[in-house]
């Protein structure tokens, strides 16, 4: 049978700490492919990855997982679906600074929907440094509307200990009773 | 090492191909649910072990390829083929199961693909049934959210698809308790006004259930299942166990629960002296002394616990400014201390409306094992603690604090409700048969085992990805 595919993919739009995110458990220096922001976005931002990011956590010599950061930029969605085929799931990253992060979570639910037939998904909320609100048991009782019950936390993208819980939870959400 | 002499159960080690972890982790759910003389294993748990049969999933990217290649480098092995769409009667290579995969066909089918030995059964029966109704939507199926009307036929059957195939055996055997469940969900929520904003409506707790006798009994034989095996405590040896349990309505907890579930704004005091204020509306509560200093008061008696309206408190001592959420879930863990909360009997179907924040709540061990085990689906304590390996304690505790935030759905007031939690294959249990062709019947010799391939291993591959991430 095929290879199930190694890799756990990142989304969410532009700066929402997808390079960063990676950048925090990668074993690896993150491989990006960040840009000055000034020519590709009107953003807050200096630098954002146009194609994709790249980390790696490493099993065993032979055995790696990949980590990849899709482009926040909807310019850059060809990327998206390049990305998404295969994966052990979906980390789905919103800014709650953003205008409309609960628009942001519907867009990108959408973007990612044949992935997601097949895959796990988690949520991290970043930024709630900054704007605490919406809560995130506001963005959990609106996918529950939808019979959603994703794994959805508050993180901090430069927090190890936050985004390895994403990754925790991606697992347990395969399945319960893993064991390592 | 004890040995027990109890007859030893005949170990039977399935390998599974075309199967994504989730998939996976669905026939290992119900490979441990199983209790009977055989006790089934997937090769992944038992590397090295001869397989003694197969299940090829052939709904995987690869299709039929998966069948093809499997019967290529294991032309005797017995193997069951699982897909949505059955071939038609007679062209199937094996025996085939529709999904959903109902538990009462597949160990009857297993079963009788090991007495049969190696000529595969060509046998269609699970195929001819009527169609198993779609599952309804749920866990993660995003089709329901997504903007496109025009394709919602097709995302609801993809939804199906995928919730069949991600959970169809344990769907199965809950999903009466599930429906139940819904229904008096539903019924509930009816009853009451709508929660005014998007903090959690807690339901009320079902109304103290007098504890029969054998409920104790039940009770304690299941904290006796979740020991460790072969670890005889003092208790257990003596064949008593202490079971303890605790009113979540009652004290500081109770009462800070009560109200972040009715929204109420109040001054809380213990022994006249106040402590904190709820502001729930705003999302916050005022500390009017160190967190660390409410622990000791938990264990104050409701008489001694009392709120006053917060606008008519004057208050001038420091403040500390903490989420309720938070708080709650704090002093459910001190209140509760390892015991069960009343209101949940061993065959209460719980369930979780959501996921807790849990980068930002106090620790509890095992609780993202836990939840995500209960936002599947409801389950009773026997499946929680038959299907994880978790200490009571922690449980209980999860249990506790999950109520204190308002996630703990409970159906209330439905005695009649239980989840199937018993033996989901009983012996003799019938096997549909409807228009199945007469069988071959087999007589040749037993085959001699395929060589063991290596573990095909994605299901290791996560198992090493979780030590590796809990390492990091
Ligand atoms: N204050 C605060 N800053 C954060 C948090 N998470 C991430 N950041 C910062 O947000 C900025 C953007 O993060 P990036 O990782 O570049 O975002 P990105 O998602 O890769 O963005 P694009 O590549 O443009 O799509 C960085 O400066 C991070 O340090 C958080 O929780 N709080
Ligand atoms: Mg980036």
């Amino acid at each position: 049978m095929r290879a199930y595919d190694n890799k756990i993919i990142f989304a969410g739009p532009v700066g929402a700490g997808k390079t960063t995110a990676i950048g925090a458990i990668s074993d690896i220096a993150p491989v990006t492919t960040d840009a000055r922001a000034s020519d590709m976005t009107l953003n807050r931002k200096d630098t954002t990855t146009v194609a994709l990011d790249y980390g790696v956590l490493m099993l065993d010599e032979n055995t790696k997982v990949h980590l990849y950061g899709t482009p926040g930029q909807e310019r850059f969605d060809f990327m998206w679906d390049i990305l998404s085929q295969g994966g052990i799931g979906l980390i789905l990253l919103l800014d709650n600074t953003r205008n409309n992060p609960v628009k942001d979570l519907q867009f990108f639910l959408n973007a990612f929907r044949d992935m997601l037939k097949a895959a796990p998904l988690v949520i991290g909320v970043t930024k709630t440094d900054l704007r605490a609100s919406p809560s995130i048991e506001t963005y959990a009782a609106l996918l529950e509307k939808f019979d959603m019950r994703p794994p959805i936390f508050e993180i901090d993208a430069r927090s190890r200990e936050d985004v390895k819980k994403l990754v925790l939870a991606l697992l347990f959400s395969i399945d319960p009773g893993l064991e390592s | 090492m004890m040995l027990s002499n109890a007859p030893q159960p005949q170990l039977i080690t399935v390998m599974p191909v075309g199967m994504d972890p989730r998939k996976l982790s669905v026939f290992r759910m119900a490979f441990r649910m199983h209790h009977s003389h055989q006790l089934y294993q997937l090769l992944d748990e038992a590397p090295g072990h001869v397989p003694d049969l197969a299940i090829v999933d052939v709904d995987s990217v690869d299709g039929w390829n998966a069948w093809h290649d499997f019967r290529a480098s294991h032309p005797h092995l017995p193997a069951l083929i699982v897909t949505t769409t059955p071939p038609r009667a007679g062209e199937a290579p094996a025996a085939v199961l529709r999904k959903p995969v109902r538990i009462e066909t597949l160990f009857p089918q297993m079963r009788e693909l090991l007495a049969n030995g190696r000529t595969p059964a060509i046998r269609l029966s699970a195929t001819v049934l009527p169609a198993a109704p779609a599952a309804p939507p749920v866990a993660t199926a995003p089709a329901a959210m997504v903007a496109a009307p025009a394709s919602a036929a097709s995302d609801h059957s993809a939804a199906a698809a995928y919730v069949a195939s991600v959970a169809p055996t344990l769907d199965e055997v809950i999903s009466q308790s599930q429906q139940a469940h819904r229904a008096a969900a539903a019924a509930q929520q009816q009853q009451q006004s709508p929660a005014p904003s998007d903090l959690p409506q807690l339901m009320d707790l079902p109304d103290p259930v007098p504890e029969a006798e054998h409920d104790t009994a039940a009770a304690a034989s299941v904290v006796r299942s979740m020991l460790p095996e072969n670890q005889s405590t003092p208790a257990s040896a003596g064949g008593k166990i202490s079971f303890e349990r605790f009113d979540p309505s009652a004290g500081l907890f109770g009462l800070v629960a009560r109200l972040l579930r009715q929204r109420t704004a109040a001054v809380i005091r213990v022994r006249e002296v106040p402590v904190l204020i709820l502001l729930p509306a705003q999302d916050k509560a005022l500390l009017l002394q160190p967190l660390e200093t409410l622990q000791p008061l938990c264990s104050a008696p409701s008489h001694e616990v009392d709120q006053q309206p917060y606008a008519n408190s004057p208050v001038n001592a420091a403040q500390q400014e903490i989420r309720p959420q938070t708080l709650a879930w704090q002093l459910a863990i001190w209140t509760c201390r390892g015991r069960l909360m009343r209101g949940i009997a061993t065959d209460t179907p719980i369930r979780l409306r959501y996921w807790p924040n849990l980068t930002r709540l106090p620790p509890i061990p095992e609780a993202m094992r836990i939840t995500a085990f209960l936002t599947r689906t409801p389950v009773n304590l026997k499946l929680i603690t038959r299907l994880l390996k978790v200490p009571p304690e922690d449980l209980f505790n999860y249990l506790a604090a999950a109520y204190g935030i308002g996630i703990l759905d409970l159906p209330s007031r439905s005695p009649q409700l239980s989840v199937i939690s018993t033996e989901p294959v009983r012996p003799g249990s019938k096997v549909e048969t409807v228009a199945a062709p007469s069988r071959p019947q087999n007589t040749s010799p037993a085959p001699a085992p395929s060589p063991a391939k290596p573990a095909q291993g994605s299901g290791r591959l996560l198992s090493r990805l979780l030590k590796k991430v809990i390492g990091l």
